[in-house]
């Protein structure tokens, strides 16, 4: 092996970057907290920032079912049944004063708040919602619950109302 | 690097000496054009998504303040366009610690993109990064002057091939569970809405109950093939795992979603360093030179 590294490191270097990745992949079936660390890793729930961007270069595609609803935040003195349900243009509902049905996404599901179309989607109201997200692999499960709100200063700030991770 | 053309003009022959390119110098080029598409072809979509970042700044506490930022991400775009186009003219121009140097920026800036908040979620990303470590590697060895070129080029193959396996098991290994096996999870996805001419062709001609049936069988097609090559693909001849490689990454966007190609450009690009190995120095199978082979490069063969 060392000759190999004499002659060409990078090539030895990268080789180990595929090795450790495809291991890392393979033990995701069968070892509960690689599995889980992906999880967390699509609900931004790793312990830092830095375990989260350490698991950048490992491919996730289309990993988990990963699934998302979301209601529009009314203050308490607004009766449900005064609401006027309003769909935007994809037939999508603007303003459900409940949860609205499951809907299963692709590969990171908090994008719905941070991916471009959804801070449209939801930003242009300026009105506060709530996320529930939740992914699933096998007996694992990750849940979320965030709160989407506009300040004054126009900046849109998501809080974790809840994180919960359990092996069923 | 050179080869005589023929000769011209009467009495003392003169050769006229044309300049050639090496095939791998070739790869890296094209691989960076598959770079450059990838990183161009949603470019409407991130046209759109630069003003709603401008607009709609974002703090989901998570994210340190730079990786929030819209002008970082902004100045990570423009970075990998620049360096990559750098890449591309620099090695026919001979300036190859240049080329380098435009690659290791090209990659920082990529894993830049890859954890920003406006960007994390796009395996676009994660794919270019890959390629441009493949480029990293390979701008490196075409740094020099004197190459053993036909086991650059084996190597290059068999990296490809390693890398894409890899990108595919990790598609793979995500979905070995009941809710991918009973077709839930891309039934919901793909079939219930998706504007897309498959998809729009089987709701046409179908009843929800049999796309219901169609999505199970889809759904473990995907599971089997990503399986399948994940597992299988390094292992194959170059211009075997080239052609495979290439085909599967093609019809994963054709059937799925256009936008998909800007995922897969730069793989495709990157799969075609198998087609690069001449046949005839593909029996020697050696990843390195002279010396005794690798227990991998039996599988490189």
């Amino acid at each position: 092996m060392k000759r190999y590294w004499r002659e060409d490191p990078v090539f030895v270097l990268v080789m180990a970057g595929v090795l450790t990745v495809t291991a890392w992949l393979l033990a995701t079936p069968v070892v509960g907290w690689v599995s889980m660390a992906t999880m967390r890793r699509f609900h931004l729930h790793s312990e830092n920032y830095v375990t989260w961007a350490a698991q950048f270069p490992i491919p996730a595609m289309y990993n988990f079912a990963n699934r998302f609803r979301y209601r529009r935040v009314y203050g308490d003195d607004v009766p449900i049944e005064s609401i006027v349900p309003v769909f935007d243009l994809e037939g999508q509902p603007v303003n459900p004063p409940e949860m609205t049905p499951w809907r299963y996404l692709n590969h990171f599901p908090t994008r719905v708040m941070t991916f471009a179309d959804g801070r449209y989607r939801y930003g242009r109201t300026g009105w506060p919602y709530e996320f529930e997200i939740e992914s699933r692999y096998g007996d694992q499960l990750v849940r979320s619950l965030f709160r989407w709100r506009r300040t004054e200063e126009g900046v849109y700030v998501i809080t974790r109302r809840r994180g919960d991770a359990t092996d069923e | 690097m050179s080869e005589t053309a023929g000769s011209i003009g009467g009495g003392e022959e003169q050769e006229l000496v044309l300049p050639t390119i090496r095939r791998s110098e070739v790869l890296l080029i094209l691989v960076q054009i598959g770079i450059l598409a990838s990183h161009f072809w949603k470019y409407e979509f991130f046209a759109f998504a630069w003003s709603i970042y401008q607009q709609t700044p974002m703090d989901i506490g998570f994210f340190p303040p730079a990786m929030r930022s819209a002008s970082v991400m902004g100045w990570l775009f423009v970075a990998v366009v620049v360096s990559t186009a750098v890449a591309i003219v620099a090695g026919p121009l001979h300036m190859r610690n240049l080329r380098l140097g435009a690659v290791v920026i090209q990659w920082l800036a990529i894993a830049g993109l890859c954890l920003h908040q406006a960007t994390y979620n796009d395996a676009t990303f994660t794919t270019m990064w890959w390629t441009s470590t493949f480029s990293l590697w390979l701008a490196g060895r075409l740094r020099g002057g004197e190459i053993d070129e036909p086991a650059v080029l084996r190597r290059a193959a068999f990296l490809a091939g390693c890398i894409v396996s890899m990108i595919l098991l990790g598609g793979a290994v995500g979905k070995w569970t009941a809710d991918y096996w009973s077709g839930q999870v891309l039934y919901d996805i793909y079939f219930v809405d998706r504007d897309f001419w498959t998809f729009n062709q089987l709701r046409s001609w179908y009843e929800p109950e049999t796309q219901r049936w169609i999505a199970i069988y889809y759904s473990r097609m995907v599971v089997l093939t990503e399986t399948v090559f994940g597992l299988t693909l390094w292992m194959l001849p170059p211009r075997w795992s080239a052609t495979a490689g290439m085909l599967l990454l093609s019809s994963i966007a054709i059937f799925s979603n256009f936008l998909l190609f800007s995922v897969m450009a730069c793989l495709i690009a990157m799969m075609s360093a198998g087609l690069f190995v001449r046949p005839e120095t593909i029996e020697d199978g050696r990843l390195f030179g002279r010396r005794p082979k690798l227990l991998i490069g039996w599988f490189a063969r």
